[in-house]
Formats: C-alpha cells, sequence, structure tokens
C-alpha cells in the first residue's frame, strides 16, 4: 500500500452504501419478486436486521485486532499457507462479483442508451473510468463517493416521488406474499446481497479509531432503507406479478415518469445516476480484490496489480454467453454460495480468536 | 542558392555550405553592435580611433573587469575601508564605463575634519529631493551645526582620519557611526559590509553612502520607482463594496492589506525569489491564526526556487503549486485587498510579488475559487442566489455545448416531441455532423475572445461588429450552423464569464472540449465517465497540503459559506482544513443586541 489512507466516517459510509446498493439499479428486484412476491418489500428489511448480526461478528473480530485487515488477522490465527488459500478464494468471489455487475451494467447501459454501439466499447469505456480511480486509492473512491452520494440519493428519490401517482395499494396484498416461511426461507438464502459489507474487513485499519461499528450500522441501515424504497416502488407501480417479469425494474420506473405533455422519456434525465453508481461500485470492487490479492501475496503496493485485475474482471464479464447467463450466476451462484463461503471465514477466524482469547485467560488466570 | 539545392541538401543530409542569409544579417547587426560599443568605450577613455594593437589589451581588461564581478559577487567581498578602492571596484559592478544609469557622486562631509564620501544611485529609480535634502543637504552644509565629538577634536584632518582608520581593524568606525545616528535624517537607514548588498541597495532604488577610512556603507530608503496609483478593479469589480485593487508596487499592496487588518499579529516576511535578479515577493499571514505548517510551507517552497527570473505571480504559481499536469488552479490570485484580508482573516497566506498588481491566497479550494467578495457584501440570501446563478453558469459553461451534442446525436428521444421537430427544421440545411458544428462555433467563439484581449482598444468595436456578424447572422444565412446552436453557444459563453476566478475560467474553457468530444464519442455516458473522473481527479489534489475538495471531500467542520452564502452571524468559525490557531471566529450568540432586547423584551 501506498501511505496508510484516511478516510472519514461519512465517506466511508458513503463508499459503502454505493457498494451495496448498485445492485438495485439491475435486476435485484426480480429475484426478490420470485420467491416473496407480494411481500418482496419485507425482504431488504428483514435482510438488514441479518446483516447487522452478521456484521457484529465481523466487528468484533476486526476490534480484537485494531489495525488489521481480514488478511492480517487470518495471517496471524491460520498461518500464511492456509491464510493464502483464504485470500484466493476472497479474491476470485470478490473478481466474479465485479466482472458479473460490469457485464450487466454494460449490457443495461447499451439497451437502455446506446444501442448501436459494440459491448466492447460500452466496457473499455468503463473501464477507462474505473481504472485509474482505483489506480489512484481507496481515499479518492471514498471522497469521490461523498461528493457523488448527494446527487445520487436525491436522483434516486426523485424517480420514487415522481412515480407515486402511478402507485396502486392494492399491490401490497396478500401483505405476506407466499407466506410468512418462504418469505424468511428466502430472505436467508438472498442474503448475499448485503455480501458487500464485507468491504469493512478490508478497510477497517483507515476509518477513524473506534469508528468501525458507526460505519458499519449507519451503512446497513441506510442500504437496507433504499434497497426497501428501490423495490416497494417497483412492486406499487408494476405489482406482482407484472414485477416479476421486469428486466431491470427500477429503469422501467422511471420510463413510466411523465410530468404533463413536455416531461415524457425522462430516463436519460437519470442515466447519470446509473453511470456513475456503477463507476463507483466497480472502482471500490476493483480496489478491493487488488488489494485483496497484494495483502495476501505480502505485496507493499497493490498499484501494479489494478491492470492485471482489470482484466481478469473484463474476461469474467465476457464469460457468461449473454446477460440472463450472467444474472444467474451473480445472484444464483455467487451470492448465494460466495456470502456462505465469506462468512465461514469470518467465523472461522473470529472462533480462533474467541478460542484463543480463551485458552490467554485460562493460562493467566490464577490457580486455587 | 536555389531553393531545390537546399531541399536535396536537407533530403542528403549535407551540411550548408554557406550559413543561411538571416544569420549573416544577424551577425552583421551584432557585429555592429560591438564595434559601436568598443567606439563608445574608446571615445569615454578619450581615444578618437581603436589601433588594432589596442584589441587585445582591451580584450584582457574586460575579461580581467568580469572576473572581478564575478569574486566580488560570488565570493560576497566586503567593502574596502579605501574610499578610491570602493569607487574602483562599484564602478566596475555598474559598469560606468557604457551604462550611464547608476551615479557616483563623491563629496566632502562638512565636519570639523572634512571627510570624503560617495553616494551611489541609480537615476530615475531614486528620490531626487531626498538625496538633495536629506542626505546631501545635511552631511556637505548641516553636519557643523551640531557638536562634535570631543574626541573628534583631537583629530586634525583627513589624513589623521586615515592613519586611525589604518591603525583600527574596524576602520573609522566611531565616525561612520556618527554620521548614520547623528548626521542622516532618512527614516529608513541600514548598514551594509559587501559590494553586493550595496549593488543590491541601489539596484533598488536605494541611495548608498560609502565614507572613507569605513569597511561599512549605509543604504538609504530612497526608493522612487514609477508606478501607478491605486485605482478600481478591472477584473473582480463589484457594485457594492471597496473599490480599490492593488497596484504594482509591493509596499503599496502590503499597505493597501495592513490598512483594512489592523493588529500587530499581521506579519508581513519578505522573500527574495529568483537567481539572475531577485524579485522582492513577501508573504502575510496573522501570526496568531495561521496554522504555522502552512506558513514554513509557503517559505520553503519559496525559498527553494531556483530561476533566473521570477518576474510575475503567474510565474511563481507554476513554481510553487502542488500538481503542474492537472487544469485546476491550486492558487487564487486576486486584486483586491478586500478578498486577500478576508482570507488572510480565515487563516490563510498572501503572497505578493513585486511589480505584480495580483495577490495569490494559499493554500486555496475548489470551493474558494467560485466565491466573490459581493456574496459577502449583500444580504445573504442574495449572496446565496449569486452564488447559485455561479454554480448554473459554471455548469453550463462546462457542459452545455456536450450535452447539446450527446442529447442530439444519441439521445433524441429526451427532447420532446415540438422541441425535437423545431430543432430537426433548424438543422435540416446544416450540412455538417452536429459535432463540427458544434466545433465550429466554439473555435470560432475562442478565437473572437482571444482576439478581443490582445486587440488594440481602438479597434475593438470593429472586433465586435465582426464576431456578431459572423457568429449571429452569416453563419446561419450561410446554413453552415443551426440557429439554435447559436443559442447554445452564446449561453455557453455567458455561463462562463460568471466564473470568478480567471484562472477557473480558463481550466473550464479547456475542459469543455474533453467534454465535447467525450460527448461525441460516447454521448451522455461518455460525459459521465469523464465527470467521474473530472471529481476523482480533483479530490486527489491537494493545495499547500489542503485537501482541495474540502469541506465536502473530506467533510470537514465549516462555517456555512463554500456551496452557499449563509447569514454572517452564523460563520463562527474558521474552516477546520486550514486547521487554525483560533478555530472560532466569533462565539455562538455574536448579535449581543439580540440577545439583550429578548431579556428586555421578557421583563417588560
Amino acid at each position: 500500500m501506498t501511505g496508510a489512507p484516511k478516510v472519514g466516517v461519512r465517506e466511508a459510509v458513503a463508499v459503502t452504501i454505493i457498494f451495496i446498493i448498485a445492485k438495485l439499479f439491475l435486476s435485484y428486484q426480480v429475484h426478490l419478486f420470485h420467491f416473496a412476491a407480494n411481500a418482496a418489500w419485507m425482504v431488504p428489511l428483514i435482510q438488514t436486521v441479518l446483516t447487522i448480526g452478521a456484521f457484529l461478528v465481523l466487528a468484533w473480530l476486526l476490534e480484537r485486532h485494531p489495525g488489521k485487515t481480514i488478511v492480517e488477522i487470518g495471517e496471524e490465527l491460520v498461518g500464511p499457507v492456509i491464510n493464502t488459500f483464504f485470500g484466493i478464494i476472497l479474491a476470485v468471489i470478490f473478481v466474479g462479483l465485479v466482472g458479473l455487475i460490469l457485464r450487466q451494467f454494460a449490457e443495461r447501459a447499451l439497451t437502455g442508451f446506446i444501442p448501436d454501439t459494440p459491448i466492447s466499447a460500452v466496457v473499455l469505456l468503463f473501464m477507462t473510468g474505473v481504472v485509474p480511480v482505483a489506480y489512484l486509492g481507496f481515499e479518492v473512491i471514498a471522497r469521490t463517493a461523498r461528493v457523488f452520494i448527494v446527487f445520487l440519493v436525491l436522483s434516486g428519490l426523485t424517480v420514487v416521488v415522481l412515480s407515486s401517482p402511478l402507485w396502486e395499494g392494492h399491490a401490497l396484498y396478500p401483505l405476506w406474499g407466499n407466506g410468512p416461511v418462504g418469505l424468511i426461507k428466502g430472505s436467508l438464502v438472498a442474503s448475499g446481497v448485503f455480501m458487500e459489507i464485507f468491504l469493512l474487513a478490508v478497510i477497517a485499519p483507515f476509518l477513524p479509531r473506534g469508528s468501525l461499528r458507526r460505519v458499519g450500522f449507519w451503512s446497513i441501515g441506510l442500504s437496507g432503507l433504499f434497497l426497501f424504497l428501490g423495490v416497494i416502488s417497483v412492486l406499487l407501480v408494476f405489482s406482482f406479478p407484472a414485477s416479476a417479469e421486469l428486466a431491470v425494474p427500477f429503469f422501467e420506473v422511471t420510463r413510466t415518469i411523465s410530468i404533463g405533455r413536455f416531461g415524457q422519456r425522462l430516463e436519460t434525465l437519470f442515466l447519470p445516476m446509473w453511470v456513475l453508481i456503477s463507476l463507483i461500485k466497480m472502482s471500490v470492487g476493483l480496489y478491493l480484490v487488488s488489494a485483496l490479492m497484494a495483502r495476501t501475496l505480502r505485496l507493499p503496493y497493490y498499484r501494479p496489480l489494478i491492470l492485471p485485475m482489470a482484466v481478469l474482471v473484463i474476461a469474467v464479464a465476457f464469460i457468461p454467453a449473454n446477460v440472463s447467463e450472467a444474472i444467474n450466476w451473480d445472484l444464483n451462484v455467487l451470492r448465494r454460495y460466495g456470502y456462505v463461503i465469506v462468512g465461514a471465514i469470518v467465523v472461522t477466524l473470529a472462533g480462533l480468536t474467541w478460542w484463543r482469547e480463551r485458552k490467554g485467560d485460562e493460562a493467566h488466570a490464577p490457580r486455587t | 542558392m536555389f531553393w531545390w539545392q537546399s531541399l536535396a541538401d536537407f533530403l542528403l543530409f549535407k551540411e550548408p555550405q554557406e550559413p543561411p542569409t538571416e544569420f549573416v544579417a544577424g551577425a552583421e547587426d551584432r557585429q555592429q553592435q560591438r564595434q559601436e560599443r568598443t567606439e563608445k568605450q574608446d571615445q569615454k577613455a578619450g581615444r578618437d580611433e581603436v589601433q588594432p594593437d589596442e584589441v587585445r589589451p582591451a580584450a584582457q581588461k574586460a575579461a580581467r573587469d568580469a572576473e572581478t564581478r564575478e569574486t566580488v559577487f560570488e565570493m560576497e567581498a566586503s567593502l574596502s575601508n579605501d574610499l578610491d578602492q570602493n569607487k574602483k571596484v562599484l564602478e566596475n559592478v555598474f559598469r560606468t564605463d557604457i551604462n550611464d544609469d547608476p551615479i557616483i557622486r563623491v563629496f566632502t562631509i562638512g565636519t570639523d575634519n572634512p571627510v570624503r564620501a560617495m553616494l551611489v544611485f541609480y537615476d530615475g529609480l531614486s528620490n531626487k529631493t531626498i538625496q538633495n535634502f536629506a542626505i546631501l543637504q545635511p552631511l556637505m552644509l548641516l553636519s557643523g551645526l551640531r557638536e562634535d565629538d570631543p574626541k573628534r577634536k583631537n583629530q586634525t584632518d583627513q589624513k589623521t582620519n586615515k592613519k586611525q582608520a589604518e591603525k583600527s581593524p574596524k576602520g573609522n568606525s566611531e565616525y561612520f557611526d556618527r554620521v548614520k545616528d547623528a548626521l542622516l535624517p532618512g527614516n529608513q537607514v541600514q548598514t551594509v559590509t559587501t559590494y553586493k548588498e550595496v549593488a543590491a541597495a541601489v539596484l533598488s532604488g536605494d541611495s548608498v553612502l560609502l565614507v572613507d577610512g569605513s569597511d561599512r556603507a549605509l543604504s538609504i530608503e530612497t526608493k522612487a520607482w514609477p508606478n501607478r496609483g491605486v485605482q478600481r478593479p478591472e477584473v473582480e469589480s463589484v457594485v457594492r463594496g471597496p473599490q480599490e485593487a492593488f497596484t504594482e508596487q509591493i509596499r503599496i499592496n502590503i499597505a493597501l492589506v495592513r490598512k483594512i487588518i489592523r493588529k500587530a499579529s499581521l506579519i508581513t516576511e519578505f522573500i527574495k525569489v529568483g537567481d539572475m535578479t531577485e524579485t522582492q515577493c513577501a508573504i502575510m499571514y496573522l501570526d496568531d491564526v495561521v496554522n504555522p505548517a502552512i506558513v514554513s510551507e509557503v517559505k520553503r517552497r519559496l525559498k527553494s526556487i531556483k530561476a533566473d527570473y521570477v518576474q510575475e505571480s503567474g510565474l511563481l504559481e507554476n513554481f510553487i503549486e502542488d500538481k503542474h499536469y492537472g487544469m485546476a488552479p491550486q492558487v487564487l490570485a486576486t486584486e483586491r485587498p478586500d478578498r486577500v484580508a478576508a482570507n488572510i482573516m480565515e487563516g490563510q497566506v498572501a503572497i505578493f510579488v513585486n511589480g505584480n498588481p495580483y495577490v495569490m491566497i494559499v493554500p486555496m479550494t475548489f470551493f474558494g475559487l467560485i466565491q466573490s467578495s459581493e456574496d459577502a457584501y449583500v444580504r445573504w440570501p442574495f449572496g446565496s442566489l449569486l452564488r447559485l446563478v455561479r454554480w448554473f453558469g459554471l455548469g453550463l459553461a462546462l457542459f452545455l455545448p456536450a450535452l447539446y451534442i450527446a442529447v442530439t446525436t444519441y439521445h433524441q428521444e429526451f427532447i420532446p416531441t415540438d422541441l425535437l421537430l423545431a430543432m430537426t427544421g433548424a438543422r435540416e440545411k446544416v450540412p455538417f455532423p452536429t459535432i463540427i458544428e458544434v466545433l465550429l462555433m466554439e473555435v470560432s467563439f475562442e478565437l473572437i475572445r482571444e482576439a478581443g484581449i490582445r486587440m488594440p482598444g481602438v479597434v475593438g468595436t470593429t472586433l465586435g461588429i465582426i464576431g456578431a456578424l459572423i457568429l449571429g447572422q452569416a453563419a446561419v444565412a450561410a446554413n453552415i450552423v443551426s440557429p439554435i446552436l447559436i443559442v447554445i453557444v452564446a449561453v455557453t459563453a455567458i455561463g462562463g464569464f460568471t466564473v470568478p476566478a480567471y484562472g477557473l475560467g480558463l481550466s473550464v474553457r479547456m475542459q469543455r472540449f474533453i467534454y465535447i468530444l467525450l460527448a461525441a464519442v460516447m454521448g451522455l455516458f461518455g460525459i459521465v465517465v469523464g465527470i467521474f473522473l473530472h471529481v476523482a481527479f480533483l479530490v486527489n489534489l491537494r493545495s499547500f497540503g489542503v485537501p482541495y475538495m474540502a469541506p465536502v471531500a473530506p467533510t470537514t467542520g465549516s462555517s456555512p459559506d463554500y456551496f452557499l452564502r449563509g447569514p454572517v452571524w452564523r460563520q463562527e468559525r474558521r474552516p477546520d482544513y486550514l486547521d487554525p490557531l483560533r478555530g472560532r471566529r466569533q462565539p455562538r450568540i455574536s448579535r449581543g443586541w439580540w440577545r439583550m432586547r429578548r431579556k428586555g423584551g421578557g421583563g417588560s
């Protein structure tokens, strides 16, 4: 790493929120409508609670090892060999995640705004924006996110408010959708949507001392709120089951907005929101995988890894034959099993820390 | 030589047989100048014509003189006790044989024991009245009016003085001190000891007095450079507020700020910058407010500059800015003393450059560059409105042509049908694609703007007529551009003029073309990628260690005065990003009368 970046609480919250909620602008809602039907709006709220629980474990682990990232903690607890294995698994999961997100955003940009452009040109332009910013470091990414978050939140809320004339209250019923059991089961299976909170395990040393929990709670809470708004606005406008047939639900909501005769087809107005959120998301992702790999391989700088990782991300983006396959890989494979693996690594390290502490306490305990 | 021969030589990499004509002519000119100069020297020496045999000794003498000068300056040689020796060296230093500006006036100080002295100054740089009435008259005519030192009564003549000087290692020290303390009524008198200091003082417009028998000299303040007076600001004019602007005189500029901030803790430190000709610079700050780390960083950067000639604040800006390849200005150059004073009060440092009517303020943030003095001088809602208008203008200047290209080329569905039909109708006869049309007009406008600045004032109106005709009427009539584009270019230009900082305005002009190209390549998508990179580069920037996008990124504490202008009674804190020694500008309740009235009202 080049020096130690310093990231304030607000910047960290901004960047984590954007990293988590960017999927709202892709096909995330469709996934929820499929297993929760009319009760899909409850899923983000349940997932928020579940994620707070998972985050408490992560925070406990990180606070026991101040100034260290998850990779360095792993090295201390399980040794370099197993930790390298852990690090590579984590990097592979996140390279896959960023690559699939890149593919989905590029496809959406293509179909929505620039239909005659080759997808390789769109991907290249995306990466032209992403690579320099990831190269500049996490401090720059977080501050850039801080600058844009006000604009992004205002744009998103504008979409929600402007779509309100089309809301139909009956779309919320039946209230429990496919039933409470199915709802909770679905929420558990799809909890991978909050997998990006793992970012905090890498950036924890850059945060102000003692602010990790504050950053985590604010990020998860606000992300849950925005995801909830993103799901409920789609549900209220299109209702179930029509909402489950949409390719990019939030984009379709923007297309329905009309303000008199003059304000039609306003989706272009919200294009900056789409592009900016995806650029920030991918910059964070590219930085995250480069930093993970650099720390795993015990390299002093992450910067030489940015370009190779960018090439890997682009390669992953082109593996799925089409966008539907990319969505399937993202939501049904990588997130469903990926978050289990990430969670297992965190829980293992937390368990080892707890066991060590207990052992240490016993060793230091006065003998009677 | 014919042109085809030159071409053939060039293609065959042949060396030219004879030097190009221009070089020969140049050489002749230089030869003639040299000859004239030699003749002038000879005439001064009383010779009518130069003998060939004498050329070699003259060249040797010139080489010796040059060597002496180098020794005097590089070794910083000390002054001699002998007035004649000093005169000889100074004549050599100032090249009095060929240079008519330096004056060396030898005279006798009219004390009971007359002593020879010498006044050295540059004609035109110094004040004759001060020299005549505050230096020469007291020394030559009035010096006998005071009772002499009893010790000196015993000294009979100048020779005695000289003998004593030879005995004493300090020379005629007591006499020199007496001249300094009792005979010179000048307001600023400084002792100098080397030839280099003498030369620097004389070149600054001071007069230097050398006394026979002393190895010290007195530099007397007699500066009288020609300069213009304090006038109205030309670039940063305001409707309400002070109407004074800086001039080219550093002392006047410092006084203009000191007139506003009357505090003993307002410090001015002079720093000379440049090797060949030292430019007088000064930094100004409030000792009890500014962060000392910023001051030492400013001083460190200024003192480290190695350059022949840094005569302008713009050149100095190039030397001291943090990032050289970015387009954003990292210092604020202002011609308004009130703005400098306000920034110094915030905890920033002002850098003055002599001979320049612009004062630089560091560290500077992006939000500081959008502000104008007038925002604070009107009531806060109107100040905020002015600032909003400026932000809007900045946005138009940067993005409007690019947005026009993006929407008309890639996102036509965004344009309402009626407007789309009108635009299509207007563009129907234009043969060029939108990007060519926009570039044509933007480049034309840039040409007119540049020509407008360089053109002599008397023909300025002609340019206006030509510009209006070309841009406004003829281009549309000739179907080169559509009328709607004229509106776009005009509104963009007006938006650009609302940017208060000239440096930022230039950067906006340049970046506009980048956005135009991005829009042409990828539409709105390309523009947004450009904005993302632009903002990332801005947040990565620092001005003297202070983040350029503070207080937004990173988020730091600040009074409500960066995006919009808040009420003056809420401007309680100085910006956190400057880390000033005094964070609080005014107490939480700054309007004492309000509290008193409420108390009084409650009691009645």
